[in-house]
């Protein structure tokens, strides 16, 4: 479904991403991993087109473009059907939980607001926050407006939808209600690129790991290959170091 | 000597006066309205920086910030017309300036003399939404006008709302000046009035009072205004549960 060849981008003088290849499978989950500083990020907002790439060639669902000879139009369809779901969440700040998710239905997707309503309520329902539709972002905390966010992206339909570190800045109990929300929504067979330091989470739900390293990519793979049977050293190296409980190594 | 000064031609004074109350708001509420929405483009092209436009933008916000409001008017009012007849005369067309109302140059002088001061706030405001906001409405595939509409005017209207109060008050004083456009406003009536019998001091002491009474209002309406919006973001409280 995404077919990126050959991504670069560099800030300035520094290469962020040298080169990277990735394929994305119709409903597949993909985790990407890697030091900070390796690009993980960049990667997910070039997908989105936070970032405009250097170059490279994307093909996305039925699109294909160079991105250096890229249309407006075709651009505008892969960040239509791709969202994001931020370190920071991202709320609008003047808007109730329920008018956050209900924006882009409405003035993007041109919904009635009535059954934007209906769609909004019904994937706050979903994350579980339902009962506090009326709350505005300050008045919940870090793990529900981030339940809120993702609410946000799943009811516009995407067909992929970016995880970028969406738990990085949360407290250690709320990081539990949202890992949970993601997972549900994996299951839902929903296509999701996860970038993330909680490796047990990644290791769980991901159907594929990508390492990256520099801005490349240095080996990918199921979990279990990349993550606990690699022979790559600088790999090892890394997962020896993050909390990632080694029950599944035995 | 007891005649010297009378308190009460300082009321007495006053409905008189009023009587042209309007002209004066007319113009401080017109010219504040265009002025703020040349000041949002003026803002805009501080952002953007485009090409062309950047320098000339620059050059206008430093020359209006940097001369006096009263000769900016008397430029406009005596400039426009010398400079039409300079047309005129030089390529034998007709123009004129007779049939414009001279309220039209008091607002245009007053319009761009604000504007360059307010399109600096409108500019740090736009640029104190943070980035995040508009990346998530990028995200969700909101165009770059829905964006600015949508999201990022409406958070910098909040942060800018003291500023556009301060504003809208040295406008209202602002339009004080605009008898050099030969309009009479509250100040040049008060001046016409006291020439009769040479109580110029009383006059301007009404007149203080009515400027008064009405920045009195219009702090208090922008004093509410906050409060309002402050509602809209709901009231800080730490959460604890995690249903």
């Amino acid at each position: 479904m995404i077919q990126i060849k050959n991504l670069k981008k560099s800030f300035k003088k520094l290469k962020v991403l040298d080169g990277v290849d990735l394929t994305v499978n119709d409903g597949e989950v993909v985790g990407i991993i890697g030091a900070s500083g390796s690009g993980k990020s960049t990667l997910l907002r070039c997908i989105d087109y936070l970032e405009t790439p250097d170059s490279g060639h994307y093909t996305f669902d039925e699109i294909d473009f160079d991105v250096k000879k890229a249309k407006k139009t075709d651009v505008d369809y892969m960040v239509k059907h791709s969202t994001m779901v931020f370190q920071s969440f991202n709320l609008f700040k003047y808007k109730t939980a329920l008018e956050n998710v209900m924006e882009g239905l409405v003035v993007v997707q041109k919904k009635s607001k009535d059954e934007a309503k209906k769609i909004a309520e019904q994937y706050l329902d979903k994350v579980g926050m339902l009962e506090r539709a009326n709350h505005y972002p300050n008045q919940l905390s870090g793990g529900q407006q981030q339940r809120v966010a993702i609410a946000r992206s799943l009811a516009l339909d995407p067909k992929v939808i970016l995880f970028d570190e969406p738990t990085s800045a949360l407290d250690p109990e709320m990081i539990q209600e949202v890992l949970k929300v993601i997972r549900d929504v994996a299951q839902d067979g929903k296509t999701m690129i996860i970038v993330s330091h909680e490796m047990n989470f990644i290791y769980d739900i991901c159907d594929k790991v990508v390492f990256l390293d520099q801005g490349k990519i240095l080996e990918e793979g199921t979990p279990r290959q990349v993550m606990v049977e690699t022979q790559n050293e600088r790999i090892k190296q890394f997962v020896s170091k993050v909390n990632f409980i080694d029950q599944y190594v035995i | 000597m007891d005649n010297v000064f009378s308190w009460k031609l300082i009321f007495t004074n006053i409905p008189e006066l009023l009587k042209y109350l309007p002209i004066t708001l007319e113009i401080a509420f017109s010219a504040y309205i265009l002025s703020l929405i040349v000041g949002l483009g003026v803002a805009l092209v501080k952002i953007k920086k485009p090409k062309i436009l950047y320098p000339i933008i620059c050059f206008y916000v430093s020359f209006t910030r940097g001369t006096p409001a009263i000769v900016q008017l008397y430029a406009t009012y005596f400039g426009i017309p010398m400079i039409l007849q300079l047309i005129n005369y030089k390529c034998g067309t007709s123009y004129s300036t007779k049939f414009i109302p001279n309220v039209v140059f008091a607002l245009v002088a007053l319009t761009f003399n604000d504007a360059a001061y307010s399109s600096e706030y409108i500019r740090a405001s736009i640029q104190s939404v943070d980035k995040g906001q508009r990346e998530a409405a990028r995200s969700i595939g909101m165009t770059a006008w829905q964006t600015m509409r949508r999201i990022t005017i409406p958070e910098a209207l909040v942060v800018a709302i003291p500023s556009l109060g301060n504003s809208l008050i040295s406008m209202i004083k602002g339009t004080s000046l605009v008898f050099t456009c030969a309009v009479v406003d509250i100040t040049a009536a008060g001046r016409l009035i006291a020439g009769r019998n040479y109580r110029y001091f009383e006059m301007y002491l009404s007149l203080a009072v009515i400027y008064w009474i009405i920045t009195l209002v219009v702090a208090k309406l922008f004093q509410y205004l906050e409060k309002l919006v402050k509602c809209n973001e709901g009231e800080a409280v730490t959460v604890n549960d995690t249903n």
